[in-house]
């Protein structure tokens, strides 16, 4: 065959309907969504495409990169985009580049387009939302500014994916004539560029000038000898080789546009934007909206989840009972009907709640509002020693800390989001939820408030607390930590829009099947583990429990069901997992917990939502139960074989809560907080200082409550 | 009338002369703010820190101090 594979990468503003375009080009399912950058990794999709110049269908493989404003990355992420169109040892090394314009902002978007021309990487341009500009009454003329730029330029709406046909036609066509170059820095500054070409061995001029423009981003791991040395000694700096060079393209921009647009004046859609700024950036009104609004989707979390949520249960529960009498009986019949059921049901049970949040975090980016969200926060996140744009962060920690601590990579002062990662975690994160909801209903009345369940309000005061934690934690961080660099908070509010429902959609569904995939492969790990542990024990202590029970007198003087429970619970408590639960048990019994909690601790430090399988477990493994009693009042009815109480008082179920909601108790947050801030000297210091948080918390609340 | 881009009262415009910090120079111009061309103060947030302004089409949001190194003639 032979068939070369065309690699096409998307390079554009944020917010110019990159990952739209992405969607629309590939068919592959990605998020989209607004500021601050939410296309924070690499996404590729490879489709084939008709080739009208040679009939024949060719592979052409897009690749997704991060929105930049031009090619002198200021972040983490844009700095990704500079990597790929500049490494040429790449396998992935564009044929061409995609540059994807936003019809009502091209000027800053030809920035971008000029930079990538020079770079001599065949340019392709697609100008995006052409349609809202002619409903302002403006005509771009796109066979002119194709002249202009001498590269086909397209019009397109990704959104309504029109164009698209085009498009990926376009990218088959062959220049024609000389490449046209714009800013020649040889001809600026002669001596340097020798120079530069010279020490780089890299031939290209413009290449040469943006590892040299580049070079304080790039020095940490620069293949090149110091390159600021020779900036300097020829009388200029990084930055002002940036923004000469800017402005020089901006002039040449200017003319451009004169040619093909008339002068832009405000547009329809940012009117209508101003015009909701008013209301929603509001000094007092804002604040009180953004408050409703969360306050809104925490009460519909709640309440639209309860009937779905009641289902799954009773879905898995009668499953289960329905195993365990049709499948042969014996060790495997339990671990499928009490270990892996329970355990996959504790998870399925919470899709409903997380399927709203999710939906709920997604409308909120995608029609504008989160960046409002920022603009408002930032002088108070501030003064905790973050930034605006730690709320974006913060807010998605409650559904995931995972991709909540991904997206603090927009935040450029390395202070600010060293913080920022580092109290995200603290935010009441979705796995929570179960615990949350399992311990509440132990230890809170049902009771009405208006319209307002007890539960509900005890539930959003531990979101709270969670927040609470986190600011308090921010301040803290905010005195030790010394740092030089310069906060800023320089960016764009997009237009609002109506919020796409199909990537909404979208985005909620692949959220839950990674929850559903990544807490259920760690929930059948653990409840296998956890179900050996606790159905066997050290040599023949077993059998001798066994053998004691077995005495008639004993059985017929307790009752046979009595007998039959206590062989069960005092063969839990000699088995490997209650050795284990005992071993803790005199570091967590001053915070109410007995050694069945120590069990369920244990299990939870690799991940949180273990805990309520590993309840149903420890509680089924307990004793036979026919009469079917939820885990709930198995739980209630259990008594600490050290004191005789009840395990689950009030006291000791809000400690056990407040534990979860500090502990650091998630393998993925702390493999993520290891690859964002590259060392294991920050998740350490984590896992500790959230650690002796939830004991310290865990111990004040059950002294004081018992 | 020159003065800075953080004394812009909402409502008014005025035309960029210059910055006087060259690190946020750079981000303000990849983002199209440049000598030249005409902002307009759109709105303040809450404890009149950050602010927004409009700027070829485009909402840009900034803080006081930040504002401050951008030299403005206005009309």
């Amino acid at each position: 065959m032979g068939e070369k594979l065309m690699h096409v990468a998307l390079v554009g503003n944020p917010n110019s309907g990159k990952s739209t375009l992405f969607n629309a080009l590939t068919g592959l399912h990605q998020k989209t969504g607004n500021f601050p950058g939410v296309t924070v990794e690499k996404h590729s999709g490879k489709v084939r495409v008709f080739n009208p110049r040679n009939k024949e269908r060719q592979t052409i493989n897009f690749i997704d990169l991060p929105g930049t404003y031009c090619l002198f990355p200021k972040s983490l992420d844009e700095l990704e985009t500079f990597k790929v169109l500049t490494d040429h040892s790449s396998d992935e090394f564009p044929d061409k580049v995609l540059i994807v314009a936003d019809a009502s902002n091209l000027k800053r978007s030809l920035l971008l387009c000029l930079q990538v021309i020079d770079l001599g990487i065949p340019t392709v341009l697609a100008v995006n939302m052409i349609d809202l500009l002619e409903r302002s009454h403006l005509k771009l003329d796109t066979v002119r500014l194709a002249a202009e730029l001498g590269i086909p330029v397209i019009p397109v709406n990704a959104r309504e994916r029109k164009g698209i046909l085009e498009l990926k036609q376009a990218l088959f066509q062959e220049q024609v004539g000389e490449p046209k170059s714009f800013d020649n820095p040889t001809l600026h500054y002669p001596g340097l560029i020798e120079n530069l070409q010279k020490a780089t061995a890299i031939e290209h001029s413009y290449e040469a000038f943006l590892q040299a423009a580049n070079y304080d981003l790039l020095s940490e791991n620069s293949p090149y000898p110091n390159l600021r040395e020779i900036v300097v000694s020829h009388g200029k700096s990084p930055f002002s080789l940036q923004s000469e060079e800017s402005l020089r393209r901006y002039g040449m921009i200017q003319t451009i546009m004169d040619n093909c647009l008339a002068q832009v004046t405000l547009t329809r859609a940012l009117r209508f934007t101003l015009k909701l700024d008013a209301v929603f950036t509001h000094p007092i009104l804002g604040f009180f909206i953004f408050l409703g609004i969360l306050f809104f989707v925490f009460q519909a979390i709640f309440s639209w989840a309860e009937v779905p949520m009641d289902l799954i249960d009773s879905l898995f529960h009668n499953t289960s009972a329905w195993l365990s009498k049709s499948l042969p009986a014996g060790p495997l019949n339990d671990l499928i009907t009490q270990g892996i059921i329970p355990g996959l049901g504790g998870i399925f049970m919470f899709i409903p709640q997380i399927a709203i949040l999710f939906a709920f975090i997604g409308i909120l980016e995608d029609t504008g509002y989160m960046a409002r969200v920022s603009f408002i926060m930032d002088r108070v996140m501030r003064k905790f020693g973050i930034n605006g744009k730690s709320v974006i962060p913060l807010i998605s920690g409650v559904a995931c800390a995972v991709p909540a601590i991904m997206s603090a990579r927009t935040i450029k002062n390395w202070k600010e989001r060293l913080i920022t990662i580092f109290v995200t975690p603290l935010m009441s994160c979705s796995a929570r939820l179960p615990v949350y909801t399992l311990l509440i209903a132990i230890a809170v009345p049902d009771r009405q408030f208006g319209f307002m369940n007890l539960k509900g309000i005890i539930m959003m005061g531990l979101y709270l607390i969670g927040f609470l934690a986190a600011l308090g934690t921010a301040l803290l961080l905010k005195w030790i930590i010394k740092s030089k660099e310069r906060s800023y908070f320089i960016m764009e509010l997009p237009v609002y829009r109506v919020p796409q429902w199909r990537v909404v959609g979208l985005t909620m569904v692949d959220k839950v099947k990674v929850f559903i995939r990544d807490a259920g492969k760690v929930i059948i790990a653990v409840s296998i583990v956890l179900w050996g542990l606790s159905s066997y024990g050290p040599s023949d202590t077993f059998e001798t429990l066994e053998s004691k029970y077995s005495n008639t007198e004993l059985v017929a003087s307790i009752g046979q069901e009595e007998a039959s429970n206590k062989l069960a619970s005092e063969k839990l408590r000699a088995s490997y997992a209650g050795i284990l639960g005992r071993s803790i048990e005199p570091v967590i019994a001053p915070l109410g917990f007995d050694w069945k909690i120590g069990i369920a601790l244990v299990a939870s430090f690799a991940a949180r939502e273990v805990f309520v399988g590993t309840m149903a477990t420890i509680y089924s493994a307990g004793g036979e139960d026919e009469t079917g009693t939820t885990l709930k009042a198995r739980m209630t009815s259990d008594l600490n074989d050290r004191t005789g109480e009840p395990v689950f008082t009030v006291a000791s179920s809000i400690a056990l809560i407040l534990f979860y909601a500090f502990a650091m108790q998630c393998m993925s947050t702390i493999a993520v907080v290891y690859r964002e801030t590259g060392s294991w000297k920050w998740p350490l210091i984590q896992f500790v200082y959230m650690g002796v948080l939830a004991w310290v918390s865990a111990f004040v609340a059950f002294q004081t409550l018992s | 009338m020159s003065g800075i881009l953080s004394q812009l009262s909402i409502g008014q415009s005025a035309i960029i002369q210059g910055f006087t910090d060259e690190e946020i120079s750079l981000k303000l111009i990849e983002l199209g703010v440049i000598p030249g061309t005409t902002v307009t103060m759109i709105r303040k947030a809450p404890f009149g820190d950050p602010i927004a302004f409009a700027c070829l089409g485009s909402l840009i949001s900034v803080r006081l101090q930040e504002a401050a190194t951008v030299l403005i003639e206005s009309e």
